[in-house]
């Protein structure tokens, strides 16, 4: 980051090299899209760039760093929509947006993708953070704005629906 | 400890003995050795989080590329250190306008003081005066 501050474009462009993956796939879990989820990257990427005499070592990673910027921008796009998706509806997406998964085709984890994608943001957002990308419970709640008592609620409710999700699959009633 | 209170910490904890709570951890084995369904729902928690470990993602091609190419198009100007300085806190601007002010006010009291015009005009006028009275004499 120190070379970044001082304006070197290839500690930048390793910097991308690092990080694009997890950011884009987080993007996705956010956006559900992946024409979008390329833009919150791009923009991501743009405001490191822009603002990285912003950053200063501290305790936290700059990977917490990179997603909280993600996170924010999302959120800033997300408050600027009409038709928004609520952000903690108890009510399921019964809809995926669209056919063009970023995950591999196995079918399990094409059921769970889809899964996922009819979780209310926030508990989508909790679990992309927490379960898939293994953050910790207090580097969710960085990245999230919110305690981490806020975010194992969230994250609770999300296993709970999960199940729920995977029993419906399955055909069997629990 | 009953199914749905189970259930309940099942989702709070996930599906790892080794991650619930110590306070509950032995009840919560008891009661998964003496209930089918407590142990199916565990299987499926279980199952659930290991295909969310297997979720792979592929960048869309070419995006590593469009970002780098767009950092370098904004290469930052002279100034900008300055300004990013400047606007990162809202006092930055008010303590550089009193600077300028007491650098003006230094500046105004260490410069010699210079003849007003009237001053000057009063001098002409005699060197003119002298010259006339010089000629007529």
């Amino acid at each position: 980051m120190a070379r970044i501050q001082a304006g070197d474009h290839a500690a930048f462009e390793q910097l991308v090299e690092r990080h694009l993956s997890p950011i884009h796939a987080y993007s996705y879990r956010l956006c559900r899209s992946r024409a979008d989820a390329d833009d919150l990257a791009q923009e991501t990427f743009f405001k490191v760039w822009q603002r990285a005499e912003t950053w200063r070592p501290s305790p936290v990673r700059v990977s917490t760093w990179l997603h909280r910027i993600a996170h924010n921008t999302f959120i800033d796009v997300w408050r600027r929509r009409d038709n928004a998706e609520p952000l903690d509806d108890q009510t399921a997406i019964e809809t995926p947006l669209e056919n063009d998964s970023a995950e591999s085709p196995d079918s399990r984890t094409v059921v769970i993708g889809r899964a996922l994608d009819t979780l209310p943001l926030n508990q989508r957002t909790a679990v992309a953070l927490s379960l898939i990308s293994d953050f910790s419970m207090a580097e969710t709640a960085v990245i999230m704005g919110m305690t981490p008592h806020a975010v194992e609620s969230l994250i609770a409710r999300a296993r709970r629906a999960l199940r729920k999700h995977a029993e419906r699959a399955s055909g069997m009633e629990g | 400890m009953n199914l749905n209170t189970f259930l309940d910490l099942l989702d709070q904890y996930g599906p790892e003995p080794v991650k619930w709570p110590e306070t509950e951890r032995e009840t919560m084995l008891e009661f998964l050795q003496t209930s089918p369904e407590a142990a199916r729902q565990t299987a499926l928690s279980k199952g659930i989080e290991s295909d969310l470990a297997r979720l792979e993602h592929t960048v869309t091609p070419g995006l590593k590329g469009r970002i780098v190419a767009l950092a370098a198009a904004q290469e930052p100007s002279f100034f900008d250190p300055f300004l990013s300085w400047i606007t990162a806190s809202f006092w930055r601007p008010a303590l550089l306008s009193v600077a300028l002010l007491a650098l003006s006010v230094l500046l105004g009291m260490a410069l010699p003081s210079v003849p007003s015009e009237n001053e000057a005009s009063f001098d002409i006028a005699g060197l003119l005066l002298d010259e006339v009275y010089t000629h007529y004499e």
